[in-house]
């Protein structure tokens, strides 16, 4: 897998969305009289640990060399693509 | 009043990019079903659906319980499902037939469901937001709400690729010859015009835009050209992953090839939500890159 299509799971494992929700996006939400934030696995710990808890058990996360330490690709904390 | 049309509630599954990126696309969904007597109810918890492309297509055992455990959502509310993204649909209703079809995998994913207390039970239905208003709602009902009629612009529809198939499985007849976006283009009086490469892909799917931008903008702007060859003056389509390729990647294509487009791209709640009286405000349509003319607003 390239490192963009892994990124997409890193993406997932910490957020549960492969396009997660930032703090421009909440005003988006607002603008078009939603709450600042959808009620998915982003918005609840419990949640993304359920959808993390697949990631382990079925070994993406070690699959695209996920580092659970810094939640990223190993390696991409030093700058490096792996 | 029927037993179908009494149904009144469904499960909206909003999937990453029609919350995250595209709220409007959300808005004009609720409003145009609360319109019709429709609510909405959240699904607490949901996650990406998984995506097809970038999930699906590499690891099918981690795909199928995501997107099983979404399932197991709607399910515990005892409601359908109504999705606005064809990732979504694909992979949910793909999901949900496997699961149906094939018990092993099914006792294999509610094993990994039930370490956190879930199962999978096939109980629910998926069903693609375009078809209920087609199909449930009907045209007759849309037709009696259209307050600001469309008559005068042209209209590129685009389905993408997950809506029509596998075709066997989303059940919308021949993928070759598709007609529940005509239909729902014409109730508003808005023409419909045939084009080219009407049945393409957006570009991006298949993990297409994540892999290769260019290639997958490339492939956008033969479309998209397609369409503006026939006069079109905007394009109506069914999908909020397509809608990020159609209409930020303008921005995207017009960055890295020089090119001015700007060709007015819509969510089919939203254009009928402009021919049902809503803004483009309450459709979320001055929040997204593309800009809609007045042809659209008057």
């Amino acid at each position: 897998m390239s490192v963009p299509h892994r990124m997409i799971g890193v993406y997932v494992l910490k957020t549960s969305h492969a396009v997660p929700l930032g703090p421009a996006q909440m005003e988006l939400r607002k603008a078009v009289g939603l709450d600042e934030m959808a009620p998915t696995a982003q918005k609840y710990k419990d949640q993304l640990e359920q959808v993390q808890t697949i990631f382990r058990t079925t070994g993406y996360d070690a699959m695209i060399d996920f580092d659970w330490d810094t939640m990223n690709l190993k390696g991409m904390d030093k700058g490096g693509k792996k | 009043m029927s037993e179908e049309e009494g149904k009144k509630e469904y499960a909206y599954f909003l999937g990453c990019i029609t919350p995250n990126r595209y709220p409007g696309i959300e808005a004009a969904t609720k409003r145009i079903l609360k319109e019709f007597g429709i609510e909405t109810k959240e699904m607490i918890g949901a996650s990406c659906c998984p995506a097809p492309g970038v999930f699906g297509s590499f690891d099918m055992h981690t795909w199928l319980p995501v997107a099983a455990r979404n399932l197991a959502i709607a399910e515990e509310m005892d409601l359908e499902i109504v999705v606005t993204c064809n990732g979504c649909y694909g992979s949910l209703q793909e999901a949900d037939h496997l699961l149906r079809e094939n018990p092993k995998l099914k006792e294999k994913t509610n094993e990994i469901l039930g370490k956190f207390g879930r199962e999978f039970k096939g109980t629910t239905k998926v069903n693609h937001s375009i078809v209920v208003l087609h199909d449930f709602i009907g045209l007759d009902r849309l037709k009696e709400k259209i307050t600001k009629p469309m008559n005068g612009v042209n209209v590129a529809v685009h389905y993408g690729c997950h809506f029509l198939k596998p075709r066997e499985v989303r059940g919308h007849g021949s993928s070759e010859t598709p007609y529940i976006l005509e239909d729902l283009v014409k109730v508003t009086g808005a023409k419909e015009v045939d084009y080219k490469d009407k049945l393409m892909c957006c570009g991006a799917g298949g993990g297409n835009r994540t892999a290769d931008s260019v290639q997958s903008l490339e492939w956008m702007r033969q479309k998209l050209v397609s369409a503006i060859e026939e006069g079109c003056d905007c394009m109506v389509h069914p999908c909020a992953f397509c809608h990020l390729q159609l209409d930020r990647g303008q921005e995207e294509m017009n960055k890295a090839f020089g090119t001015d487009f700007n060709f007015p791209i819509l969510f089919a709640t939203q254009f009928l939500g402009l021919a049902m009286g809503l803004s483009q405000t309450e459709c979320g349509l001055d929040i997204q890159t593309t800009t809609m003319p007045e042809k659209l607003l008057k």
